[in-house]
């Protein structure tokens, strides 16, 4: 929608809130020629509220509320809420169960990285590159899909462990997965998109963001990486099995949207290292935390070890953690993720906050799109790998 | 970061801002900051020029029987790594009934966005802020803000 006023040069553009991309979301821009001299993003087109729900909420029932906010990226918001839970009831999972909530959250990196990548090749008019990455999701989910029942939507990790063991011949299914998606990345990807001329002339040198605005802004995941800041809170404050895990913080210093782009490619061949060596070092052992053990009948215990499958165990619905603030951070496909829990004792928290790191980016809009041309508009927002819902909440 | 560099850290600020705030220690790795509004501004510049350079979340919490409103900072560093590893809590108290508070963007502009969500989702007035404006809320929003306590989600 295009609006002009009277007696000035400068055209105010409206773009969205219908689907622009990945999501519910508008833009305010002024345009002088085809130039952005302002450029406002306004989110808030898919506002749940899960902040406040949660209020009302049982502290289980809040493990599948979290990753509403970003379904393909639903481990990470899980183990963010998770571990926020367990620093409150001061338990630790078994090393299996931390081994396999890691492997599931590298998986969901992997997806999340690849939805990213075909919402950026669309937008600037790659439409193989919109086909291609979202087509080679698919062996991934059908990977979690193995490992906990559900594609998207998992509600995999409970307090002190997770729901299901791995099923039988899984071993071979991720090593035929990785080796596609390796093969895909490493050529086809290359040959068709970023080697890509078309793709250079776009991308390269567009949207720089410096090493200091980075900071300044508190920019995070691998938009941060991509302008040399080497934050990872996977390193910096390790979590679940990640410590004795080797993987490299991948990180560019250009600046640009090729060099965020980049990030990506290089994180996903980290998540294919990491989830190769999940599967030689995986130990064997209960995947609940005892105290949670004792409380599940011998008949649900000799079901789970033939199914693999574990019920909940029932005091889970009156869980009722200690009053106390805890803060849990962890390294979510697009960033770090916190969560700020205040807890009275009751059977509802008292105050649940989220932050997401969509919502931390959304200030790169403004900064990255002023001054630039119309044409980058959609180079910067792709490259940006910015998810409505998940910065709405 | 060890146990001791923490504490190093630790003393660090509290010659630096006791008596002006009170610092404690929440092992492992968390450190909390109790200043008054007045003092809010003085002790964000000490800790910025410490190393403390962005700000990750802004946490309003809504005390109706007391008549409080308790916002939390989450502080932390991108460029020392080492300081990476604290998240620090600023903590201040403001009186419910007036609902305004002091901006932090001019030291932390990574707080703008955030401050700009707790005065859309919780009715806290930022003083100084550039954009005291509705964020995710319909401009035309008018009802009790979704994150105080009074309001009743069965409503909509």
């Amino acid at each position: 929608m295009l609006k002009q006023r009277n007696s000035e040069k400068e055209i105010e553009l409206f773009i969205g809130p219908q689907h622009p991309a990945s999501g519910h979301m508008r833009f305010i821009g002024r345009v002088d020629g085809d130039i952005f001299t302002n450029f406002i993003p306004d989110p808030g087109w898919v506002h749940r509220g899960i902040e406040k729900i949660a209020e009302n909420r049982k502290w289980v029932q809040i493990i599948p509320l979290v990753e509403r906010a970003a379904i393909l990226d639903a481990a990470n918001m899980n183990i963010g809420y998770v571990m926020a839970l367990e620093k409150l009831l001061d338990i630790e999972p078994p090393p299996r169960a931390q081994y396999l909530r890691t492997l599931l959250c590298e998986i969901n990196r992997i997806t999340s990285h690849l939805y990213g990548f075909g919402i950026a090749g669309i937008m600037i008019g790659s439409s193989t590159f919109y086909m291609w990455p979202f087509a080679d999701r698919e062996p991934l989910i059908d990977i979690a899909q193995l490992i906990t029942g559900a594609r998207l939507t998992y509600s995999y990790m409970i307090p002190g462990g997770v729901r299901r063991d791995l099923p039988q011949g899984f071993r071979e299914k991720v090593l035929k997965a990785l080796k596609y998606i390796e093969r895909r990345l490493n050529n086809d990807y290359f040959r068709i998109f970023f080697d890509n001329p078309v793709t250079k002339a776009r991308y390269q040198g567009v949207g720089v963001l410096k090493r200091n605005d980075a900071i300044k802004l508190g920019i995070v995941g691998p938009n941060l990486r991509a302008s040399n800041v080497k934050y990872d809170v996977r390193k910096v404050e390790p979590y679940a099995a990640y410590p004795e895990l080797e993987f490299d913080v991948a990180y560019r210093e250009e600046g640009d949207c090729y060099a965020r782009l980049l990030v990506r490619v290089e994180e996903i061949r980290q998540s294919i290292k990491i989830i190769r060596q999940i599967l030689d070092k995986l130990p064997q052992g209960p995947i609940i935390h005892k105290k949670y053990e004792k409380l599940i009948s011998l008949k649900k215990l000799e079901e789970c070890q033939k199914t693999g499958i574990l019920g909940l165990p029932a005091i889970f619905t009156a869980l009722r953690p200690p009053a106390g603030e805890v803060i849990s951070r962890v390294e979510a496909a697009r960033g770090e993720l916190i969560f700020h829990i205040i807890s009275t004792g009751e059977l509802r928290p008292y105050r649940l906050r989220m932050v997401t790191p969509s919502f931390r980016n959304i200030v790169l809009f403004r900064e990255l799109i002023s001054g630039a041309r119309v044409m980058d508009f959609p180079a910067i927002y792709g490259s940006i790998d910015y998810f409505p819902p998940e910065s709405d909440r | 970061m060890t146990i001791d560099e923490i504490n190093r850290v630790f003393k660090d600020l509290k010659s630096m801002i006791e008596p002006e705030a009170q610092v404690s220690t929440l092992p492992p790795n968390r450190l909390v900051i109790t200043a008054s509004i007045d003092k809010l501004e003085l002790i964000a510049n000490l800790l910025k020029n410490y190393g403390f350079d962005h700000v990750k979340s802004v946490t309003a919490t809504d005390y109706p029987m007391k008549n409080v409103i308790e916002i939390s900072y989450l502080i932390s560093s991108f460029n020392n790594l080492d300081l990476s590893k604290i998240i620090l809590t600023l903590k201040i108290l403001i009186d419910r009934s007036k609902s305004t508070s002091k901006s932090l963007c001019k030291v932390w502009p990574s707080a703008e966005f955030l401050e700009r969500e707790t005065y859309d989702l919780m009715g806290i007035f930022f003083e100084g802020h550039p954009e005291n404006a509705s964020l995710i809320l319909p401009e035309d929003y008018k009802d009790i803000r979704p994150l105080r306590k009074d309001f009743k989600l069965t409503k909509y």
